[in-house]
């Protein structure tokens, strides 16, 4: 894991110093004169040699310091702090809701194994692996927002509401926190729709294998045994078939929650959700080298991150792994 | 990591084209998909006669029909014919891409999985690396970095994707390079490069088929990804995530303009991947005959 995070500091900073011609002309911008040019390269420390410049990255990544955005002017550390809780707030309603939808649906149909169900599911996963996640989102928008005006098209508030004070940065638990009703709800009307497009783009996959590996389960022994002694079938889909069964759900979500730090930029960008994706997508537009750098070296941190998390909870969940290793 | 873990069951025999008889019908409805779309790109004249940057304003947002079977956008272009000559490029990169990591990849996988030792271990960790990466988001500063653009996209795409085919790639030598007929040939003095070329390279090419058509529908909702955030493909180009970017401010103003683009990256995409599954099939060991190698 040390070894890919000092190759990924290697190829942020490979993009953002080396690869581009001149990156104090475009640190400049357009119009200015050669010695103003200069003196950034000399800011910059462009004029150093290369393995020095690197080092000096990477202490600023040390102190988390990741440059200057020259879009917005503040120092990209700032930045983050500002969006990242946005994105958080959108992943983490989203996947919770995943998770539940997932584990539910995916219960119901290895029980009822329904062909109305089977094909729904079907038809869903289909759905969810050609569709861009973004038109699935434009969609929602069309439906929910231009045509029945349910739903706002955007947004973490209306433009008229002023956010509550920052304590977490989740507005929901801050407004909650602050006893503000109807900003709370605000907040969650918002996030209807984005959470919508990420669930349903990550809903197809997940319920096929939870159907698949129930299904699985309900046939081995110990669910009959179960069944004679007469405990009531919920009992025993909770207590036993669901702990043997969700093993393979809980590593597949947990790299579809890495890539979801990775695509969440679309969803953001469509529903103008003020979090790192927008973030990094008016940096795309401007061109704006160290906010892009650090948004790709903190997607690839909590990617790994992620990754680190599920191989230790994985044993957790599973004895059999957990006595393996002994 | 020992070959027999990662060995990767392979076929017997190269492949002898069967039909396929578990899906015959999504087969030829993939193909089918793939053909009109091939088509499509190569002479978009054949499905639209109609000019994809005739403006006329009078025309704007108008509703799909007969003359304008997609509607129009908001300077009065026909929707249909943007995106059938969007075809091209969306296409074209989708398959460039593939190409070339299917390509770098191959190679790769076929020097790390005969040569093995430290090059096999080099080859692999670097690999690894690439696959402990969100690459989604390296290829699109990349691409950003190397100036927005088709051909960026190109580059960046691939560079993330070749790991991928060296993984499979590596696993099937690995299983190959044990067998009878490359263990005669290497005892009769066979040199290495004949060896891959002629015993161990047949062995793949389906496999790779396979794995690149399915990968060509992922790719083209890839690229239609980054072009809709403005890092791929740059205005006036009909490439369809491009014309759906555009669509995204007028979704007030009309329903087929973001509906149809996308409609037309699903049946593309789900062409692909169902030729690839059908492909697959027939690789599947009904048609295997022993005996032949």
């Amino acid at each position: 894991m040390i070894v890919v995070l000092f190759c990924i500091t290697m190829i942020t900073f490979a993009l953002a110093r080396v690869i581009p011609a001149n990156p104090a002309a475009s640190a400049a911008g357009l119009g200015a004169s050669a010695e103003q040019i200069a003196a950034i390269a000399h800011r910059m420390g462009l004029d150093q040699p290369l393995l020095d410049q690197y080092l000096i990255y990477l202490r600023g990544l040390l102190q988390l310091d990741f440059g200057t955005s020259i879009a917005t002017g503040s120092s990209v550390s700032t930045d983050l702090g500002h969006y990242l809780p946005a994105t958080l707030e959108l992943i983490g309603v989203s996947f919770v809701v995943y998770l539940v939808l997932a584990v539910a649906l995916g219960a119901w149909a290895a029980v009822t194994r329904h062909r109305i169900v089977d094909g729904t599911i079907r038809v869903v996963s289909i759905i969810s692996s050609a569709a861009p996640v973004f038109w699935v989102a434009l969609m929602l928008q069309l439906v929910f927002f231009a045509k029945l005006d349910w739903l706002p098209s955007g947004g973490r508030l209306d433009i008229r509401e002023t956010p509550p004070d920052t304590i977490t940065g989740f507005y929901t638990i801050d407004t909650l926190l602050r006893g503000d009703g109807p900003l709370f709800l605000s907040a969650v009307t918002h996030l209807i729709l984005p959470v919508t497009a990420v669930v349903l783009s990550l809903l197809g996959v997940g319920v096929r294998l939870l159907r698949s590996s129930i299904g699985a389960e309900l046939n081995e022994a110990y669910v009959r045994t179960a069944e004679a002694k007469g405990m009531p079938p919920a009992r025993i889909l909770f207590r036993h078939v669901l702990k043997n069964a969700l093993n393979p759900f809980v590593s597949m979500s947990g790299v579809q929650l890495g890539y979801l730090f990775a695509w969440i930029i679309l969803v953001e960008t469509i529903m103008q959700w003020p979090g790192l994706g927008l973030y990094a997508f008016n940096s795309f537009q401007s061109v704006d080298y160290s906010p892009i750098m650090a948004i790709t070296l903190v997607v690839t941190v909590l990617f790994l991150l992620i990754n680190l998390v599920v191989d230790l909870i994985y044993p957790l969940l599973d004895p059999r792994i957990r006595l393996a290793g002994r | 990591m020992t070959s027999a873990v990662n060995a990767q069951p392979v076929p017997d025999v190269v492949p002898v084209r069967t039909r396929s008889r578990r899906r015959p019908g999504l087969a030829a409805v993939g193909g089918t998909i793939v053909a009109v779309f091939v088509v499509m790109s190569i002479a978009p004249g054949l499905f639209s006669s109609q000019s994809t940057t005739a403006l006329n304003v009078g025309q704007q947002f108008a509703p799909p029909s007969l003359d304008h079977l997609f509607g129009t956008d908001e300077v009065g272009r026909d929707i249909f014919s943007r995106v059938v000559h969007g075809a091209r490029y969306t296409l074209s990169m989708s398959v460039a891409i593939v190409v070339i990591a299917a390509l770098i990849g191959t190679l790769l996988g076929l020097i790390a999985g005969y040569v093995g030792r430290w090059v096999d271990q080099l080859i692999m960790r670097v690999t690894d690396v690439f696959f402990s990466l969100p690459t989604f988001v390296v290829a699109m500063s990349l691409a950003v970095v190397l100036g927005r653009g088709m051909l960026s996209l190109v580059f960046a795409l691939s560079l993330v994707w070749w790991p991928t085919y060296t993984r499979l790639v590596r696993g099937m030598v690995l299983g190959i390079r044990e067998r009878p007929h490359v263990r005669s040939a290497q005892a009769i003095g066979a040199g290495r490069i004949r060896i891959l070329r002629h015993h161990i390279v047949p062995f793949l090419t389906h496999e790779l088929i396979v794995r690149g058509t399915q990968d060509i529908g992922y790719a083209i909702v890839a690229v239609s990804s980054l072009s809709f955030i403005g890092v791929g493909a740059q205005p006036p180009s009909p490439e369809w995530g491009l014309v759906l970017s555009g669509a995204r401010s007028y979704i007030t103003s009309s329903w087929a303009y973001p509906l149809f683009p996308g409609l037309t990256i699903i049946v593309a995409t789900l062409g692909f991947s169902l030729l690839g599954d059908a492909l697959s099939d027939r690789a599947r060991p009904g048609s295997r005959r022993r005996g032949l190698s």
